[in-house]
């Protein structure tokens, strides 16, 4: 029982810790929280940030404006160069618009030759040329339309009404992928899960190994293998206790809780933090200064999290990256989220699920054969 | 004496090779994981023709002549914007399903209107739906035109067949404008910062109740000051030099990319290396903890900066810049990382300068407070 409470007092030194891991993973999911992924379930225009600066104020300006705001987020407010830049670098905007005096009375004269609208865009993006695109678009009907007799105000009218007609689109995937909140919550889970654990359990069980300490217990009564007992039943609570934290967090913060893919994922959840109890134990039996704790903690946990599609989906990683990633539990844990969002079943993710524990058995029996090593060195 | 010290402390820096080890293995296993996770993201950012299957479900010449007509021909600021295919639909939807070799099948119907058929949203699918939506709404026009102005229809059509265009696109400036290059700012910010942990021990190390080393340096006639000054120096010196090999590796191993004048990155990041060092001097002069919760208290200062200046998560930066800016201004983390931000996007200006100041004058507040601090602490007294 010595050890057992001995664990305890030795992670309440690491309180502070666990409490800014735990402030940092709950300011990430919320943030990200308020982010739709991309469904599937029905066709939408995807939306980007324009910052607009109108010099005209005409009615054409501020039709199209009104035209680009149905599907768009505008800025209209008065925004350094700066902030201009920052926006668009951070992807915050896509595109800059500066509609020139004049505009709308050269518009409106149908001039072969009229004044255009200065763009500012990152180089070559899909999003800033989607935004021109949606523009020249509404420009160019409402011109014609204008051409066929009718006045802007009628024009503008019937360019919006026929450009926001998306009954042409069909969506023809026979895989309804959702993009409820709950998917967003829980992929990130993992990087709080492995910084929680590395910060608070690693730095503890090093610290039972450390020579002195480890030369003392030995010598005690105790047996070694009850006292190895009493540090994973103490692991296993510490770890029991952050996963309850964590789900019921992630479950509050996307507002859903023992549907049927919320077990799903709970289990996904289950599975990788048997995962990274596995990761922990295997890092602990490499003789490693507890002080490196914060260091290790913070590579561990960001580059699982960057390589196995936790903080950027995994669509978008790169060839290499996603190679690297499926030899990562992350990665497996991500695409079982992401086979829930499609509407798998369980045996679906299963093999998610083994894989991800395979991974954790072979790091384990790596770290142990690693411990034995070691042991038979000192001795 | 002086010297003497700060040789003696240099070798206890030097000497601390498991602070030097990990404080350099940040910039170079986080670099590398990075530059493979992010390497080829921008790329997909960038504007390519859209891969579209055309499918033709009908025989009037005159239609699909139309159709591929317009289809072929549009363009934006010179770049084509669709990248053809025509296909039977069995075909096109089986390229469609197949890991989306086409983006999207336009379907060009009989009575001259287009569909268009999607597997997911994004970028591309909008491109091509304001795509067939503009072309089905001129069919529209042009029948509507025919029975209310029909002695305006010519000029309709006319209207329709030129290609005019109402913008002129312009680049963002700035030499490097991967947003995922600002990883990279917050992971050498990090790597400053962390390198505060040389200098940590400072404080407890020469206060005669904190450590044994304090002790016998309290009972030396050499004055206190001395050997925090020696102390921060040496801290100081380790840290430039593992901060400088860091970011040697990820400009020059790694190449990445990180825009603006390189000399001026070194600068920089010297700069940062004695901020952290600043940091770490202070938290170590604070009150009476132990070095663990100095160490707590320094981890979490620089995790939860790091966080915020957006290591894990790169849009954060610009959502506290919204949010709740003073935090920007404040966070050292996020300071550093703008600075290279601004060599890189706007050069050596006065926001840079402006970053330049707040780095100066928060290492000198931090090294006076400490100073300060573990000045004229006294212990028990008879």
């Amino acid at each position: 029982m010595i050890v057992f409470k001995t664990f305890f007092k030795v992670l309440s030194r690491y309180k502070f810790s666990m409490i800014m891991y735990l402030v940092i993973a709950i300011a990430i999911i919320t943030i990200m929280s308020g982010f739709n992924s991309s469904g599937n379930a029905s066709y939408y225009s995807v939306s980007q940030g324009i910052i607009v600066l109108d010099n005209d104020k005409s009615e054409v300006s501020r039709g199209l404006i009104k035209y680009l705001e149905t599907i768009n987020y505008i800025y209209e407010d008065s925004f350094s160069d700066e902030q201009i830049t920052d926006m668009i670098y951070y992807t915050k905007a896509s595109n800059y618009l500066v509609i020139p005096e004049g505009f709308g009375a050269a518009f409106l004269s149908g001039t072969s030759t009229p004044l255009k609208i200065e763009s500012t865009k990152e180089v070559d993006t899909r999003m800033g040329y989607t935004v021109e695109a949606e523009m020249d678009g509404y420009l160019k009907l409402t011109a014609n339309y204008m051409k066929g007799g009718y006045s802007f105000k009628e024009a503008d009218e019937l360019s919006r009404e026929s450009l926001a007609d998306i009954s042409a689109v069909n969506m023809v995937s026979e895989v309804v992928i959702q993009d409820d909140k709950i998917f967003t919550v829980f992929t990130i889970l993992p990087y709080a899960l492995l910084t929680l654990l590395c910060s608070a359990v690693l730095p503890v069980i090093l610290r039972f190994g450390t020579m002195l300490i480890n030369r003392r217990t030995g010598i005690s009564s105790m047996s070694s293998a009850k006292k190895q007992i009493m540090i994973a039943l103490a692991s296993a609570i510490v770890t029991v206790g952050i996963i309850v934290v964590l789900i019921m967090m992630s479950s509050l913060l996307s507002g859903e809780m023992f549907t049927a893919r919320w077990g799903l994922i709970a289990i996904d959840v289950l599975v990788f933090s048997m995962t990274a109890v596995m990761i922990i134990i295997a890092l602990s039996s490499f003789g490693i200064n507890p002080d490196a704790a914060p260091a290790i903690t913070n590579i561990v946990a960001l580059s699982f999290s960057f390589l196995g599609g936790i903080f950027v989906p995994i669509e978008h990683l790169g060839g290499t990256a996603k190679a690297i990633g499926q030899f990562l539990p992350t990665y497996w844990y991500s695409e079982a989220i992401n086979r829930i969002k499609s509407g798998s079943s369980f045996t679906e993710i299963l093999n998610c699920l083994l894989i991800q524990l395979l991974f954790g058995v072979m790091v384990l029996v790596i770290g142990l054969m690693v411990g034995k090593h070691n042991v038979k060195k000192t001795a | 004496m002086f010297l003497n010290i700060l040789c003696k402390k240099l070798k206890i820096c030097v000497n601390n090779k498991q602070n030097i080890f990990w404080t350099l293995m940040f910039p170079i296993i986080l670099g590398t994981l990075f530059t493979i996770a992010f390497g080829g993201i921008f790329e997909t950012y960038k504007f390519e023709e859209i891969k579209t299957a055309v499918v033709f479900d009908t025989d009037d010449e005159q239609v699909i002549s139309n159709a591929k007509n317009v289809l072929e021909n549009i363009s934006n600021d010179g770049k084509k914007l669709l990248d053809i295919q025509y296909l039977e639909y069995a075909e096109a939807e089986a390229l469609l399903k197949d890991g989306e070799k086409v983006n999207g099948i336009i379907r060009v119907k009989e009575d001259g209107k287009l569909t268009l058929d999607i597997i997911s949203n994004g970028n591309a699918s909008t491109i091509q739906q304001s795509i067939v939506t503009g072309y089905n709404q001129n069919v529209t026009m042009i029948e509507k035109v025919a029975s209310e102005h029909p002695e305006k229809l010519g000029e309709v059509i006319n209207g329709i067949s030129k290609s005019t265009s109402y913008v002129i696109p312009k680049s963002l400036g700035g030499d490097n404008k991967d947003p995922f290059i600002s990883y990279f700012y917050n992971l050498l910010a990090m790597t400053t910062l962390f390198a505060s942990m040389h200098s940590l021990r400072i404080g407890n190390n020469t206060q005669a109740n904190m450590s044994k080393v304090g002790a016998r340096a309290n009972a030396s006639p050499v004055r206190r000051m001395s050997f925090q000054i020696a102390g921060f120096i040496a801290s100081y010196l380790v840290s430039l030099a593992v901060v400088e090999i860091g970011l040697t590796f990820v400009l020059f191993v790694l190449r990445v990319e990180f825009g603006g004048d390189i000399l001026m990155i070194y600068l920089t990041s010297a700069l940062a290396a004695l901020l952290g060092v600043a940091l770490g001097f202070f938290i170590g002069n604070l009150g009476s903890f132990s070095l663990d919760k100095k160490e707590g208290i320094l981890v979490g200062i620089t995790l939860l900066g790091c966080a915020l200046s957006g290591l894990m998560y790169g849009d954060m930066k610009i959502i506290i810049a919204e949010k709740a800016p003073i935090i920007n201004k404040i966070n050292p983390s996020a300071v550093i990382s703008d600075s290279y931000y601004c060599l890189n996007m706007f050069g050596a200006g006065s926001r840079y300068f402006e970053t330049v100041i707040y780095m100066v004058g928060l290492s000198l507040v931090l090294t006076i407070g400490g100073l300060l601090l573990g000045r004229k602490v006294s212990y028990d007294s008879i």
